[in-house]
């Protein structure tokens, strides 16, 4: 710290949680609160789709199919199987944020764990775990979430577990330096001289004190997952027919590009909204939790 | 003594009854989210040429803000000086522009900070960086601001064959013996200090001190020596201000401030310090409580929450720095003159 | 010897560099009685941090015998060293690093009765506000946040988080050298009183020459990992004979004016401790080094009563 920002920063002593002090910061940031709206839309949508839009999303109706938004009431039109394309992208809405964040979680606990150990224990333990880690870095993410998700087959848990295992080695990474940052303050010595044992210290010093990168992280993954059960979707390997989440959507409009393009643009506006909002979120949070980030 | 740093002319000559440097109600504030911070409140001092004069305050007292506020430093955003005049040989810096003042840092008035770790640049050689500021400040070729960087580092104590090493091959004393070096190179008229040597041990420490007073004399610098430790202002300085939430609450030479000392804040440093001097010593008397939080300062005077002596009129009206006798003693204090203070030998 | 509450003879601690062992503790020796505070004085490289950690078990020392309250601990087993850990506590010397930042008060002073049991979960909130007033907290403060507070404060959970197990001996590791001169003195006085009421026995850790003479009953000066000189509070500052003891007194500036005192200025700077030569390790700076010190390393011998010396010259340069 500069001598002017410590002269700043040391006469300042009002009380506040720390929270408080994060949200405050993050509400200044105009873009990211809009970020968050929108992903709270996003999500009202998607709890609420059995009201919105009641009639489910494979309600064929042949004689409707591909008529052209606007026409009849179809506000974005309807696909080739008569299946109005609004209905489908307001319930596809649950399936992409679920693969998004289950797949984000599936790949957050499993690097913390992996991170933590690595991060903690160092010496053998740590070069176990981060060359096995490298392995599956060296990796192209969408290769190895391909290669996963052919040889557990397809359909949505798979997809969801190979995006998950894909993600990891970053948070892995991310937590062990980290971790290791962390681990030689004064305050974990002081939990080793009052017997804290190192289940103990990881869990309740090490870690809450390494949640400002691990949240970054989990916001701009989400938007990485997302991506990527859309890609695995729209080549075959993910959700398949016809769960309307959204990267399936558009590979199976894909046939129709010529002339019925908006089977296409549809669900890809959708999925650009819901990256682009997350991603500025996440922005948003790390400049947020940015001061506090030093322990 | 031979002078080796050819100096460019922005030093006029001095009038004989202008002060070196002249800091007059300085008020700096630095705008917050958190609040407006008062770091600074109307400060004014003198400093004359070839003398010291020693900054002394706790942690958040403004010491460190009034000499970046000096040097023109102060980071603004968020810092702004909402008033004074900081006069050098006369002429306002405040009026000046940018040009002016680069001229001035490192040239006639140089800083060295506390911590020698971070001052210097990690990958440059330690003579190259003070062969740089001698670049700056002269028009000299770069193969005689070389040689003269080698003498200051002689002059340093430290071999001129170093030249060539870095940063990290010196220990905590050589780093700042070479920052001392860079202050130094261009012969400023004044050189501000601030804890110097708070982050080294006591017997390099020592070995600092000595060295910086052959310095001073031997360049007849003037020195702004701000630190929080009354034995080295009692070694080094001649006169002594004392800084309190901004504030200077008691200015003077050292028979003033050491001897005769006036205000309550004094003496409550004097009685926190535990002393090597030999013979029993009693139990420390520290201030009660903390130093106010700076974005809330309270009516009247600033001390008095903490004052054992305080009473309605400390509470309510702030008094100015006075004069309270005719050699130069001044005090902050409604009740400095009823009191007979008790100070621990 | 047997009122020793702890006792220490030859400790060792060597870390493993490449370019050789460093000794950080080479040799050391202390009893320190129950009820009575040691202070250990030095600058930076001495090794006094070192032995304060190896003391109490956070570094495993390389060599030598610890004793504690008679009993061996030089080497001791899990539960064993859990039970111990009750008995001896740290407290830190930053008080912005040793706590966690996300926790409260509360939940720092809670933590060392909540992991070690011994205590009804309905009574640790009566416990830890019990402790809160002994050092000096408002009860106020209870769910604070340490960013939220000065450094004085912080310093006074750190010692109530270290008392919290009610130990007898405590480690207390340059607790004051981060704080004013004002707050200091407070926590100097807080930690003066708990020794009294409490009967503590404090290990004191500082470079600081004046605070370690008005907290300590005995000092122990250090040097690159060894110990140069050892007696009394009164007598070190009365009669110090030691050079490196002579020259770090000297450096110390003092607050009296009228005094000019004649000031002993150490040549060069610390040599290193990797693979030290054999020789007395200050015999580089000293200004009253023979070709004898270089050689032998002195022995750390009785000078007069209580009062011990590691220098080949000690009478002569003294006068003895």
């Amino acid at each position: 710290m500069s001598t002017v920002e410590s002269a700043v920063k040391e006469t300042n002593v009002k009380r506040r949680s720390q929270w408080f002090e994060v949200w405050r910061r993050f509400k200044r940031n105009k873009l990211a609160l809009a970020g968050l709206v929108i992903i709270l839309l996003i999500i009202v949508l998607a709890l609420l789709a059995p009201i919105l839009a009641s009639e489910g999303y494979d309600q064929q109706i042949i004689s409707d199919s591909l008529l052209t938004p606007g026409k009849e009431g179809h506000i974005l039109g309807t696909d080739n199987l008569g299946r109005d394309i609004l209905v489908r992208l307001v319930w596809g809405a649950r399936y992409t944020l679920q693969c998004g964040l289950v797949a984000v979680l599936v790949s957050a606990i499993g690097g913390c764990i992996l991170g933590s150990l690595a991060g903690y224990y160092s010496g053998k333990v740590d070069n176990l775990i981060m060359r096995v880690m490298d392995v599956l870095l060296a990796i192209p993410g969408m290769l190895l979430a391909i290669s996963i998700a052919a040889t557990l087959g397809p359909g949505m848990r798979n997809a969801i577990i190979a995006v998950g295992i894909s993600g990891m080695p970053t948070f892995a990474r991310i937590v062990r330096s980290s971790v290791m940052s962390v681990r030689d303050m004064e305050y974990i010595e002081a939990a080793t001289a009052i017997n804290a044992g190192d289940m103990r210290i990881i869990l309740k010093h090490v870690l809450p004190n390494v949640m400002a990168p691990i949240l970054v992280q989990t916001t701009l993954s989400v938007a990485n997952a997302i991506m990527q059960t859309a890609s695995l979707s729209f080549l075959g390997l993910g959700v398949q027919a016809p769960i309307p989440e959204w990267g399936a959507m558009i590979s199976s409009g894909r046939s129709y590009l010529r002339g019925y393009g908006y089977m296409v643009t549809a669900p890809g506006l959708a999925i650009m909204m819901l990256v682009f909002s997350i991603n500025i979120f996440g922005d948003g949070l790390r400049d947020a939790l940015d001061p506090k980030l030093k322990t | 003594m031979k002078k080796n740093v050819i100096l460019e002319t922005s030093t006029s000559s001095i009038a004989q009854d202008v002060p070196l440097l002249e800091v007059k109600n300085l008020t700096l504030h630095y705008v917050t989210n958190e609040g407006t911070v008062c770091a600074v409140n109307d400060i004014s001092l003198t400093l004359e040429k070839g003398e010291t004069l020693g900054l002394v305050g706790e942690t958040g007292a403004g010491k460190t803000s009034t000499a970046l506020g000096i040097m023109g430093l102060v980071p603004n955003p968020p810092g702004k000086i909402i008033s004074g005049s900081i006069s050098l040989a006369g002429e306002n810096l405040r009026e000046k522009n940018e040009a002016f003042m680069r001229k001035v840092r490192g040239g006639r008035i140089s800083m060295i900070f506390q911590d020698p770790m971070t001052a210097l640049n990690p990958i440059d050689k330690v003579g190259d960086q003070i062969a740089e500021v001698i670049e700056l400040h002269n028009k000299c070729s770069k193969a005689e601001a070389a040689k003269n960087a080698a003498k200051m580092l002689e002059l340093v104590g430290i071999p001129g064959e170093r030249y060539h090493e870095y940063p990290y091959q010196f220990s905590g004393g050589m780093k700042q013996r070479i920052v001392i070096a860079i202050a130094l190179a261009c012969n400023p008229e004044i050189l501000i200090a601030d804890e110097p040597t708070t982050a080294l041990d006591v017997t390099i420490q020592a070995q600092v001190l000595e060295m910086m007073d052959g310095l001073k004399q031997k360049f007849q610098t003037a020195m702004l020596m701000i630190t929080h430790d009354l034995g080295i202002i009692a070694e080094t300085c001649d006169r002594v201000a004392i800084i309190y939430a901004g504030e200077i609450v008691e200015l003077g030479n050292l028979e003033h401030i050491f001897d005769q000392t006036a205000h309550p804040y004094t003496v409550g440093l004097f009685n926190s310090l535990p002393s090597t001097a030999e013979g029993e010593q009693g139990r420390l008397s520290p201030i009660p409580g903390l130093m106010p939080d700076p974005t809330d300062l309270p009516d009247g005077c600033k001390f008095s929450p903490r004052c054992i002596y305080a009473d309605e009129i400390c509470k309510t009206q702030s008094r100015t720095l006075e004069q309270i006798d005719d050699t130069g003693h001044f005090c902050r204090c409604w009740k400095w003159k009823q009191l007979k203070m008790e100070r621990r030998k | 010897m047997s009122t020793a509450l702890l006792e220490v003879k030859k400790l060792k601690k060597f870390f493993p560099t490449p370019a050789g062992p460093l000794h950080a503790v080479d040799n050391v020796s202390f009893a320190i009685p129950k009820g009575e505070t040691l202070g250990v004085v030095g600058e930076s490289g001495c090794g006094k941090s070192t032995l304060g950690r190896v003391v109490l078990h956070l570094l495993e020392n390389t060599g030598g015998k610890i004793f504690f309250e008679g009993d061996d601990i030089t080497k001791v087993k899990k539960n064993k060293l859990r039970e111990l850990r009750k008995q001896m506590q740290i407290i830190f010397q930053d008080p912005y690093a040793s706590l966690d930042p996300r926790k409260t008060i509360s939940q720092t002073i809670a933590e060392p009765l909540i992991i070690n049991g011994g205590i009804e979960k309905s009574a640790i909130e009566e416990r830890v506000l019990e402790l809160m007033d002994t050092v000096g907290l408002a009860r106020r403060l209870v769910n604070t946040y340490p960013h939220e507070l000065d450094g004085g404060r912080r310093q006074r959970i750190g010692i109530a988080r270290a008392l919290a197990l009610t130990p007898k001996f405590i480690v207390c590791d340059e607790p004051v050298s981060a704080l004013d001169v004002s707050i200091q003195a407070q926590i100097l006085n807080l930690m003066q009183d708990l020794q009294d009421e409490l009967g503590l026995t404090y290990m004191f850790i500082t470079h600081d020459l004046s605070v370690v003479r008005y907290i300590s009953h005995k000092i122990m000066v250090m040097y690159l990992g060894q110990v140069v000189e050892m007696t009394t509070s009164k007598e070190l500052f009365q009669n110090r004979w030691h050079p490196y003891t002579q020259a770090l007194l000297s450096a110390v500036p003092q607050i009296d004016i009228h005094k000019k005192k004649e000031r002993i200025l150490l040549r060069g700077e610390l040599t290193s401790p990797i693979n030290p030569k054999p020789g007395c390790r200050f015999a580089a700076r000293c200004p009253h080094a023979k070709p004898l010190c270089s050689d032998k390393n002195p022995e750390f011998i009785e000078v007069s009563c209580g009062h011990f010396v590691a220098c080949h010259y000690v009478k002569e340069i003294n006068n003895l």
